[in-house]
């Protein structure tokens, strides 16, 4: 097993002639954390993983391993892994040998290649393909080839880049309790890289949301699903009603008007009469059909997804799409009591309301 | 479907067509050799080379072409020699070369991309009439070296042309991976880049190997008459004008680098796509 290394980033920067596509990251992995990178594609998230593995160069920031800065250091000699989305499989080789490149190019000895071989396809269980070629395997068994490339080498801090984009649904979710189960198996420092928050909620210690460059907020999925930092990072991480309202005395205590009745506010430093933007997630309304002119709102159309029912409920000037349980589906039209838990609204004031 | 059903038969016409088209003018060639009189408007020669054999003071036919007075073998030998040091040399000119007409951006990049095709433009007479005024001063003339640069005009603007679609289809994730693998820059070419271009290699080289082989007035004007090949060669015998049974003979010799390297590529690529599921 390899020793678990930390990473830190600092002030990382990097452009591009006429974009910048990194402008200044922090961040710290503690080893053995599974820290993934999630946002649109465009914000940066490739290019980090490009500097960290050294494909391309830095303007300014250091690359810390161990607080040992590796950026001077050759591309080759970084010991890192790097699994591409499209797995970049060596088609002229079959699947032992393009396993086996790691340790070929550093000279390791025949029989200790061949063992390590046999471990590495054992290990992501794909024991019997080792004489077929890439272009006979399918989507998963190339994916965990170049798992198994990689994790061969024994990388200091491993990166996957979208590694399952190119798989369908079912595949992926396979994939993702198998990678991380790996990853925590082996205790190995990742960064993973998606644009899909769900398998970032699932797979992640911690997530760091980008945009435009930038890491907008890094911390536990649960942390930055229910307590993000602004409006952008809540509908970058899930579905999100984000409703504009004015903050209001309520007793000795302050509240926030959602068009349903005001709610009591968890966040201090607000004034009276500030408008703010306030986030509830779907699943956190509470609804009670009622009698026509007793509700806060009307079903304006339901959406039936499965475990749940997507409610879009009209209640004053705003419109709220609310999640309940499916087993009972209330008509269009019906009337509802709307009830949310004051611990389960954020609201954000208006220097970070533009998204 | 329908359509598929209705056409072996066209196919086979084409298939016919096509082989009377490439084989066609081999065929005069071929009686020619064996040719000692042959007149218009007879079909056939009236007579055979061996037969008029004992009565010529001079070797005839096939018999010539395969005797030293021929100097046949030399032909071939220096052709397949200048051939091949012109395709490797070309090679390693133009790998690097297209590798960064491919992948990267420069001032100046169409300009030089035209520049590279020039020498298909300006004729052959006169690129090799001035080679051979500044190989005379420089002593390359008449040598092997000089005739190999020679041969490198030509082909270079091919094999560039060639070898830069080649890496433009190849992917650079794959170099990058090998990189991070822990391949140094040259493992990672020697392992990777060469062996996944290597169909385009030798489709070049092959591209290379055949226009060298067929090239006449370069070598001609460069040789100075010490350095024969095939084209040389033929081209003295015909020169005056008549198409006898040994002219037929070299002409058919000098067919064969070509086809033969032909057959031999072809049955390696298909090998390799085979393997590589391409």
């Amino acid at each position: 097993m390899p020793a678990m290394t930390s990473v830190a980033l600092q002030g990382l920067a990097k452009s591009f002639p006429g974009a910048t596509a990194l402008a200044g990251i922090d961040l710290t992995i503690a080893p053995g954390e599974l820290v993934t990178l999630l946002g649109p594609s465009g914000c940066g998230k490739s290019t980090m993983l490009r500097l960290i593995a050294g494909l391309d160069e830095r303007d300014q920031g250091a690359i810390l391993f161990d607080g040992h800065d590796i950026s001077g250091l050759e591309v080759s000699e970084r010991n890192v892994g790097l699994v591409f989305q499209r797995y970049a499989l060596f088609p002229h080789m079959t699947v032992r040998r393009n396993i086996a490149f790691g340790l070929r190019v550093r000279g390791t000895p025949d029989t200790e290649v061949n063992s390590r071989v046999n471990e590495a396809l054992d290990t992501v269980q794909l024991g019997e393909l080792g004489e077929r070629f890439p272009h006979q395997l399918s989507g998963g068994q190339m994916q965990r080839v170049a798992l198994a490339r990689t994790l061969i080498t024994r990388p200091r801090l491993l990166m996957l880049d979208e590694p399952f984009a190119a798989l369908d649904a079912d595949l992926r979710r396979q994939m993702r309790s198998f990678v991380r189960d790996l990853q925590q198996r082996l205790g190995l420092t990742t960064i993973f890289v998606t644009h899909d928050q769900a398998e970032a909620m699932e797979i992640s210690d911690r997530i760091a949301v980008m945009q435009a460059g930038r890491i907008l907020q890094v911390d536990q999925p649960e942390t930055i699903y229910h307590r993000p930092v602004s409006a952008v990072v809540a509908r970058m991480t899930g579905e999100a009603n984000l409703v504009p309202g004015s903050v209001v005395g309520l007793g000795d205590a302050l509240g926030v008007e959602l068009g349903f009745g005001p709610v009591p506010l968890r966040q201090n430093g607000f004034t009276p009469g500030t408008k703010v933007l306030s986030l509830i997630r779907p699943e956190a309304i509470a609804i009670t059909p009622v009698d026509p002119g007793d509700g806060h709102g009307a079903i304006q159309s339901s959406a039936f997804m499965g475990q749940s029912i997507r409610y879009s409920i009209t209640a004053g000037p705003n419109t709220f799409l609310v999640d309940a349980v499916s087993t009972r589906r209330l008509v269009d039209g019906q009337s509802v009591l709307m009830r949310v838990d004051p611990a389960h609204v954020s609201v954000f004031p208006p220097a970070n309301n533009q998204a | 479907m329908a359509r598929s059903q209705a056409s072996p038969h066209a196919a086979r016409f084409y298939v016919v067509l096509i082989v009377l088209f490439m084989v066609g003018p081999f065929v005069p060639l071929l009686v020619q050799s064996f040719a000692f009189q042959w007149d218009w408007p007879n079909l056939l020669p009236s007579e055979w080379w061996f037969t008029a054999r004992d009565r010529a003071r001079l070797p005839l036919g096939w018999d010539y072409v395969l005797s030293p007075y021929s100097r046949l073998g030399e032909a071939v030998l220096n052709t397949v020699l200048i051939g091949s040091a012109t395709t490797l040399i070309c090679l390693a000119i133009c790998l690097p070369a297209a590798r960064v007409l491919a992948r990267e951006d420069f001032a100046g990049k169409r300009a030089f991309e035209f520049y590279l095709s020039m020498p298909l433009i300006v004729p052959e007479a006169a690129v090799g009439l001035a080679l051979s005024v500044m190989f005379v001063r420089v002593g390359l003339a008449g040598s092997y070296a000089g005739i190999i640069i020679a041969h490198l005009i030509p082909t270079i603007p091919y094999m560039v042309r060639m070898l830069t679609a080649v890496y433009q289809g190849l992917d650079r994730g794959f170099e990058e991976q090998a990189r991070v693998l822990g391949a140094s820059r040259s493992q990672a070419l020697r392992l990777v880049t060469i062996p996944m271009l290597l169909p385009g290699i030798l489709a070049g080289c092959l591209f290379t190997f055949l226009v060298s082989t067929n090239l006449f007035l370069l070598t001609f004007l460069l040789g100075q008459g010490k350095i024969i090949t095939l084209p040389t060669l033929l081209f003295a015998k015909i020169s005056g004008g008549s198409l006898d049974a040994s002219a037929a003979g070299i002409a058919l010799v000098a067919t064969l680098p070509g086809i033969v390297l032909l057959l031999i590529s072809e049955r390696y690529l298909n090998g390799l796509n085979q393997l590589t599921g391409r």
